[in-house]
């Protein structure tokens, strides 16, 4: 078949699929936390470290760029919370404000490495709307690693990081510590951003986080259920998304790839309509 | 030798910025009763259920379950928080919802063994929660969704069962079945304390009141407290004739 004898092709949807895994299933766990705009923030926030571990690098090895974009990302996340508490804005203005805050800062670094003639630069500005078809066997390699570091903190600590997001006084009195795992949440959500910025870019990985959860959300009572049901549209919603852009070759994959889960999410929505209206009727 | 009190509360104060909630509050809670703490709106009886659960720290004071500190007996404790704190949209159902009971008894990598998930089954069917165990919690009616939360105290082996304002929003059949589910917890020994604000059925079920003011006011039996004139002073109410 075409795709498997197009290398560059299969590197992109293996690639696409390993990162939509990952973000499906964190983006359900911010979903129900009711915190899908950290997923943009935590996006945003990642700019500046992943610019700061080109300065002190000065390669584009996407380990390198992952780990400067996950410490950033954290960082938001610990600002968001800091202003929350020590101020009087509500969290959405608190992440409004680091949100835009850490965007203008990876513009500045971004100009700054362009100003100085840093080599090995080109393509660093892919990242603001990704660029999925820039994706290396090394990349691929290392999304992959990555992914399985995710899936291993998250199947270990499922039913810890449920109760938690459920009803943290409970899970007090279970000898469990909710800002413990309300911070490897956000870990989780500052990784699967990390390795999904080359896809997407900053602009839209949002919408690769919330999109197949709400989607999911529509069907399932079960956050179990949810998770593998976020995992299936993203799977088709990449899959679907990087073969339109292979079939329109100058249109670039990420925007492909959320509209498609956009077209999934509508979908959703419809077909559970239907279906409610069609068991009412009986 | 066994104490009497299920709960200690012991010059307990805590407040919210510069506002006291509850101030220098001493008072137990009986063993085996249904315990009511009552009080006009922001008077603290929610602080102080949460500073009893454990949820809060107190800023001074402290509290002893069965006279040893509370974090001895911090699993024999039950909390089921206001309606209103509780995200009824979260995708978990009834059965799940019991289990979570049981989490801390498995590693992550053990499914539930045959007796878990009999436990929990008994708990449903105890709560009168059998067919309902698959529905999201959100579908349930006010008195299920109680219900539900009870299944899941009865599971985690609580012995002291705190529940804040279970009746708000329950129609009169809801409030009797929840007062009965209440009465058969306490018949089988254990204790429950419930924040409550209606006195029209407060002597019904209510063993002991404790009545607060941000400071307590008074507590003991039931029928002594709501006929007091504490009580009338309390919520602003004209003295008897």
């Amino acid at each position: 078949m075409d795709i498997f004898s197009n290398p560059v092709l299969l590197n992109v949807l293996i690639g696409v699929i390993l990162i939509s895994i990952s973000t499906a299933a964190v983006g359900c766990l911010l979903y129900v936390q009711k915190n899908a705009l950290l997923g943009e923030t935590l996006a945003h926030g990642c700019l500046p470290g992943i610019y700061c571990a080109f300065i002190f690098s000065t390669t584009r090895n996407l380990f390198w760029l992952s780990i400067g974009a996950a410490i950033s990302g954290l960082i938001s996340s610990y600002l968001v919370d800091l202003i929350v508490a020590k101020s009087r804005l509500s969290r959405d203005g608190a992440m409004a404000v680091v949100l835009s805050s850490m965007f203008g800062l990876g513009v500045v670094l971004l100009s700054f490495i362009q100003q100085n003639n840093y080599p090995n630069q080109n393509g660093l500005e892919d990242l603001f709307f990704g660029n999925a078809a820039a994706m290396s066997g090394n990349d691929i390699k290392i999304i992959g690693l990555i992914s399985i570091a995710i899936w291993f903190l998250l199947i270990t600590n499922y039913r810890k990081l449920l109760l938690t997001l459920f009803d943290s006084g409970f899970a007090k009195f279970q000898g469990i510590r909710p800002k413990f795992y309300i911070a490897v949440i956000s870990t989780l959500a500052a990784t699967s951003v990390a390795i999904g910025m080359q896809t997407t870019g900053a602009v839209l990985i949002a919408a690769l986080i919330i999109t197949p959860a709400a989607s999911a959300r529509i069907w399932c009572s079960r956050l179990f259920d949810m998770i593998l049901l976020a995992i299936i549209f993203a799977i088709i919603g990449g899959t679907v998304g990087t073969l339109c852009s292979y079939a329109a070759p100058k249109m670039p994959t990420g925007p492909w790839i959320v509209v498609c889960m956009a077209v999934l999410f509508l979908l959703s929505s419809l077909t559970k309509r239907i279906y409610l209206y069609s068991t009412k009727s009986d | 030798m066994t104490t009497n009190s299920c709960l200690t509360a012991r010059n307990l104060s805590f407040s919210f910025g510069e506002t006291p909630a509850i101030q220098d509050i001493n008072v137990e809670f009986a063993r085996g009763k249904i315990t009511g703490i009552m009080g006009p709106n922001g008077s603290g009886k929610s602080t102080l259920l949460q500073c009893l659960s454990g949820i809060i720290e107190p800023q001074s004071g402290d509290v002893l379950a069965f006279d040893d500190p509370l974090s001895e007996h911090q699993k024999k404790i039950s909390y089921i928080p206001q309606k209103e704190k509780i995200d009824w949209d979260f995708p978990i159902t009834v059965k799940d919802l019991v289990k979570t009971a049981l989490y801390q008894r498995l590693k992550w990598y053990e499914c539930f063994s045959e007796e878990l998930l009999k436990l929990s089954e008994e708990a449903i069917l105890k709560m009168g929660l059998v067919g309902l165990e698959n529905k999201q919690i959100g579908q349930l009616s006010g008195g299920q969704q109680q219900r539900a939360f009870l299944a899941r105290a009865l599971v985690s082996n609580a012995e002291v069962f705190l529940l804040d304002e279970p009746f708000t929003g329950l129609d009169v059949k809801a409030t009797k079945d929840l007062i009965g589910i209440l009465r058969k917890i306490r018949d089988e020994g254990n204790s429950v304390v419930v924040v409550h604000h209606d006195f029209s059925n407060a002597m019904l079920f209510l063993d002991d009141v404790v009545l607060l003011k941000t400071t307590l006011l008074k507590s003991g039996p039931a029928n002594t407290v709501i006929n007091s004139s504490e009580l009338r002073l309390a919520f602003g109410l004209p003295e008897q004739e």
